[in-house]
């Protein structure tokens, strides 16, 4: 049962990866030109002229570490919370367990990850930022971001196919975390009082620990990690629990 | 006695129909009993609105009822022949139907071994690398069908004998199909046609008003229900 459950996962997966690629003339380039142009347009937005405090050239290294990899988490969640919805038609012929949709948007929008964190370090080596020892400790921050998308994923696509209306607040969540996760400042630099409230964005802590480790060439302080490793744990749980015990229910409420 | 695959024990199952917190939920199977024995065909026929698709998914699987009891032993699978499991156009009829296959239940492996079967089979060998978007309706038909013949489950639901493609393909799929249903697959089919039923099943099942009304020999449920007149209340099978 589960062996299938994973191949279907690994065939959807890749599936939806070679698709996306044939659907355009550029095809799989489009997975690294897509971050750098939205990387190119951030920081003509935030540093150049526009903004006013020209320090453009370090300001676009300290942005990429953050506007990426939250990319990979805010398109796994948006696809995830759909995900049961755009696959209605297989589910109402037979029987699936749900939690392999999104599991599988999760695996291909990994795997598109995995292509541009290399992006990400060559550009930084470039930049000037030379890989360093605590460059190791990349994976783990990986893998805890992992924890954190799939929970959240989990969470909204239990979530949605019972009650449509959160479709929509699920994008904007996106654009909150996105505004407020310090990917486009240093939390460190707000008054005491913001920076309380902005740490209970456990994206914020990730993004943080991208920047120690790929800009400062710093250690990781595993107590930075534990937040969002806790908070991604115990929303896999929930949504994992609620997609398990709900198997069997949406299907009547969806159609 | 033939071995039983699939028992129904007094289910029930109720719908709201809107999505309000206030809606009260309706019963649309009320107590239905049955047992489903291995290789044989059975019908089932009913006014509209009997419960008779809400029956299929019960069978499926998918949903639970609300009442009663479903049995079935494990590993066994039933499923509503699928002509169309969502195809990606911009993927070749190849990756499509690999991925159809492993949804099914086949292995990676299993299911590439198949694929030149199944191209051949749709007489459709080449076009198992071109992107199904660029199918023709018929030619997409002929995969689905292909696909569907190919990954047969243990309890074969069917909503209709449906013939797919054009004349000559048409003709093929629903004798194939008919050769299934008489062959030693366990089916279960809702039908309109009383020819088809008294044709095709073994035993028919009657459902009126969520109840199981008369359950038997095919041509006596049949001409029963067909002696039966309909209800003088709101005539509502359109003829499409």
């Amino acid at each position: 049962m589960l062996r299938n459950a994973l191949s279907i996962i690994w065939v959807r997966g890749i599936g939806a990866l070679k698709a996306d690629s044939e659907n355009s003339y550029l095809g799989t380039l489009w997975w690294v030109l897509e971050p750098l142009l939205l990387t190119a347009l951030f920081y003509v937005a935030f540093s150049t002229g526009i903004r006013g405090n020209g320090s453009g050239s370090t300001f676009v290294y300290f942005l990429i570490c953050g506007i990426l990899p939250f990319k990979w988490s805010s398109s796994a969640i948006t696809g995830s919370s759909t995900s049961i919805n755009s696959n209605l038609g297989i589910l109402s012929q037979f029987y699936l367990p749900k939690w392999i949709f999104p599991t599988a948007v999760n695996l291909s929008m990994f795997i598109r990850f995995m292509l541009v964190l290399p992006l990400i370090m060559a550009f930084l080596s470039f930049g000037g930022y030379a890989p360093g020892a605590a460059w190791i400790h990349l994976p783990l921050i990986v893998l805890c971001q992992l924890v954190l998308t799939l929970g959240l994923s989990y969470l909204t696509a239990s979530l949605v196919p019972l009650i449509p209306d959160l479709k929509h607040l699920v994008s904007l969540s996106m654009t909150a975390v996105l505004f407020t996760a310090g990917i486009f400042f240093d939390i460190d630099t707000r008054p005491e009082h913001t920076q309380e409230i902005l740490r209970l964005n456990p994206f914020a802590s990730i993004i943080d620990a991208y920047r120690t480790v790929l800009l400062d060439n710093q250690p990781l302080s595993f107590a930075e990690l534990l937040y969002p490793l806790l908070f991604g744990g115990i929303a896999t749980l929930i949504g994992a629990a609620k997609l398990y015990l709900l198997d069997r229910y949406y299907l009547r409420v969806m159609t | 006695m033939k071995e039983c695959v699939l028992s129904f024990d007094k289910v029930g199952i109720a719908f709201k129909r809107k999505r309000s917190l206030f809606s009260t939920k309706e019963y649309v199977l009320k107590d239905i009993s049955f047992d489903l024995l291995k290789g044989e065909t059975l019908g089932v026929i009913g006014r509209n609105g009997a419960g008779k698709s809400t029956l299929l998914k019960l069978l499926a699987d998918l949903i639970k009822p609300n009442s009663g009891t479903i049995t079935r032993p494990p590993g066994i699978k039933s499923q509503l022949l699928s002509l169309n499991l969502g195809f990606n156009k911009n993927l070749s009829g190849r990756d499509n139907a690999i991925m159809a296959l492993v949804t099914q239940g086949m292995s990676i492996r299993e299911s590439k071994n198949l694929i030149s079967k199944i191209g051949e089979y749709g007489s459709i060998p080449h076009l198992m690398d071109q992107p199904v978007g660029t199918y023709s309706a018929g030619e997409r038909a002929r995969l689905g069908f292909s696909i569907a013949i190919h990954s047969l489950p243990e309890i074969l639901l069917l909503d209709e004998i449906l013939g797919v493609g054009d004349k000559e393909f048409r003709k093929k799929s629903s004798e194939e199909l008919k050769q299934k249903v008489n062959s030693d697959q366990t089916v279960v089919l809702v039908s309109h046609s009383t020819a088809t039923l008294k044709n095709l099943c073994d035993r028919v099942m009657w459902i009126e008003s969520g109840r199981v009304k008369m359950l038997g020999d095919a041509q006596y449920v049949v001409d029963a229900y067909m002696d039966t007149p309909t209800r003088a209340a709101p005539k509502a099978e359109l003829s499409v």
